[in-house]
């Protein structure tokens, strides 16, 4: 078994991407299919430690490397890329299949990473991989996302590479371990895994392109990158002080815009910042009980929201729509996808018995042991946004609200089996979280069914869903309308755009009295070339031999007079 | 496209469903709230770990008062930064 212990996962996933690009049918989703589980059995077979090395110009590059928590992450990566892969099995485009092949290869690629160089090849094999699931929706907005999707991924990558060569010259070594921001170097590094892992403002990526992409693309795009993020970040900065108030920033922001949000798979994107701002701010507190929490809630995430874009791709998959103010009633056509909406809507809601009141209140209660009373209100106000939104809207007004007679039906087979399982696991975790502690990186010490953490997490949830049917009921609740809500990525998309025009504008004198001078500048020049060295310019003319020879006669007379004197 | 009456009539497209669903939560709620007064006999130990999570309604009234806020403020949100869908379409 030694050989097959050293064979990283990632190998797997490249394999069956390059195989998927020359077959076709039962074949290549088998191939597709088996990838996930041979990736596993690998993982099955290793062992904690340092199992494939190599160099690059003199450089070592630890390829494979294991311990507890990027175990949990690779445990996690197969689980997520079998439920999409049998999600998207009915997909006849060759390009998706092949980049998301490729795309989870690469999260493994990258969990695996034992040191800084590695891990910044398969970051950047995310981005080029990812963006293909976008583009293949193949419409103009689709096309356009995309490039603005690659322009931060690449930017991450920039950053995470300048931080990385200022750490090595820094230190000298390029081990990924925990660094401390106390260097430029790990700023850099801070700030270009921050952007995969939606740090407020650097966030627009995901709510932008998310929602473009294909209705199966959607589905690995929410499983890998953010997660890899998370997982980068709970390697390099545990107990990082920063994580805790941008965490609660995460969590808090996109709650707002997502009760005013009207295209519900981006609904679903502002709930990833959300949810990744519990991780987020968990890593940042960095006691055993937070980071456990943190990484179980990146694998409940994965799950739960990967339901709800699954459960959304169905809805677009079947109808074509995805707006709140277009959708509704579908209850009565799509039953069985209304009802694994709901359990995935009542996982992220964190309601007990369902996956994330097992892995969110491990946070909440580390921010309590910690006395940072203020980060536990805002978490908690957070968790009512999040029934708010993921809890009550995404349901609500695909399934029930006004029944607009829209011809559905339900999904194909692979896409309720897929759905299926997801569901499954989200409520076998959230009845049997031990299923789910054994394989966190720290001990375990923490249950999270008491009778009052039970009693008053229904407390707040119960009230805050009567809020909300109750503000429905006076008319209170916003309607929803079809229009987009801007955010951070105005900046770049029109406000910078608008002032380089205006200053061009407000400089066209200057331009053209520049263009004026250069020409006059440039005329004279060319007169002045003409002359000397022009067809009968004065260097340029010919002449005859005789009056070379007379020349030459005429210095060697003046050399020999010169010389004689 | 909009034609109710071709369409199966859905359990929740009558009203009175609705009402009955309403009423169930609104009694669950009020269950929920009992059990604090119940807490405050000890008829169950509520352990807390902050001052503010023992008090008397506390997670209900966080609850509720919590998505009233966000709504109130997203509608004032939804003022400064909602645009026609074709915004970011080039202009002229």
């Amino acid at each position: 078994m030694s050989g097959l212990s050293s064979l990283p996962p990632f190998v797997v996933f490249l394999a069956a991407g390059l195989l998927a690009a020359v077959t076709r049918g039962v074949l290549r989703s088998a191939i597709m299919l088996a990838a996930p589980f041979v990736a596993a059995w690998l993982l099955w077979n290793t062992t904690p430690g340092l199992h494939l090395e190599t160099s690059l110009f003199g450089l070592p590059l630890a390829l494979y490397e294991v311990d507890s928590l990027s175990m949990l992450f690779g445990w996690l990566f197969c689980l997520g890329s079998l439920i999409a892969i049998l999600y998207a099995l009915h997909v006849r485009d060759t390009l998706q299949h092949v980049a998301a092949m490729l795309y989870a290869g690469s999260a493994l690629g990258a969990v695996f990473a034992g040191d800084l160089i590695t891990l910044f090849l398969f970051w950047e094999g995310l981005a080029l991989s990812s963006v293909f699931l976008i583009w293949a929706r193949r419409t103009p907005a689709a096309n356009a996302a995309g490039i603005r999707y690659l322009l931060l991924q690449v930017l991450s990558g920039m950053l995470l590479l300048v931080g990385i060569v200022i750490h090595i010259v820094e230190t000298g070594q390029a081990d990924f371990t925990a660094l401390r921001l106390d260097a430029a170097g790990a700023w850099f590094i801070f700030i270009g895994l921050g952007l995969k892992a939606g740090f407020p403002v650097l966030h627009t990526w995901l709510t932008d392109a998310y929602p473009e992409a294909t209705e199966t693309g959607t589905v690995f795009l929410c499983m890998f990158t953010t997660k890899v993020a998370v997982y980068t970040l709970a390697r390099g900065f545990p107990g990082a002080e920063p994580l805790v108030y941008i965490g609660v920033a995460m969590t808090f922001f996109p709650i707002f815009f997502a009760v005013i949000e009207n295209d519900l798979r981006r609904v679903l994107s502002y709930s990833m910042i959300n949810q990744l701002g519990f991780m987020v701010c968990g890593i940042g507190l960095g006691s055993s009980l937070a980071m456990n929490g943190a990484v179980a809630h990146a694998f409940n995430d994965v799950l739960f929201k990967g339901l709800l874009f699954m459960a959304m791709g169905a809805v677009m998959y079947v109808t074509g729509r995805t707006r709140a103010s277009d959708l509704g009633g579908l209850y009565k056509k799509m039953p069985v996808t209304t009802v694994l909406c709901i359990i995935g809507a009542l996982s992220i809601s964190a309601v007990p018995l369902f996956s994330a009141f097992v892995s969110k209140s491990m946070i909440m209660t580390a921010a309590l042991e910690q006395e940072r009373t203020v980060v536990w209100l805002f978490l908690l106000f957070a968790s009512v946004g999040v029934l708010e939104h993921a809890g009550i809207k995404i349901p609500f007004f695909a399934f029930f609200a006004h029944d607009q007679g829209i011809d559905a039906r339900e999904p194909p087979l692979n896409m309720r089996l897929a759905m299926t399982v997801s569901a499954v696991l989200c409520v076998a975790i959230g009845c049997y979280p031990a299923m789910l502690y054994q394989l966190l990186p720290y001990p375990v010490d923490y249950s999270p069914y008491d009778l009052t953490h039970v009693i008053v997490q229904l407390q707040l949830l119960t009230f805050g869903a009567l809020a909300v049917f109750w503000m429905m009921r006076t008319g209170a609740y916003p309607a929803e309308v079809r229009a987009i809500n801007l955010d951070a990525d105005w900046l770049w998309r029109r406000l910078i755009p608008s002032v380089v025009g205006a200053i061009i504008n407000g400089l066209q004198p200057v331009f053209r009295g520049g263009r004026a001078f250069a020409s006059r500048q440039m005329s004279r020049a060319d007169d002045f070339l003409r002359r000397h060295h022009g067809a009968s310019g004065t260097l340029a003319r010919t002449w005859p031999t005789g009056s070379m020879v007379l020349w030459v006669a005429l210095l060697l007379a003046v050399f020999i007079v010169a010389y004689y004197i | 496209m909009k034609d109710p009456n071709s369409e199966n009539k859905g359990w929740l497209d009558r009203k009175v469903n609705v009402e009955r669903l309403w009423s169930a939560l609104v009694f669950v709620c009020v269950i929920l709230l009992a059990l604090d007064f119940l807490s405050l006999a000890e008829i169950w130990h509520k352990h807390v770990s902050f001052f503010l999570e023992g008090l008397l309604g506390f997670y209900p009234l966080w609850g509720f008062t919590g998505i009233v806020l966000l709504i109130v403020l997203a509608k004032k949100l939804r003022k400064l930064v909602m645009r026609r869908e074709n915004y970011y379409e080039r202009p002229e």
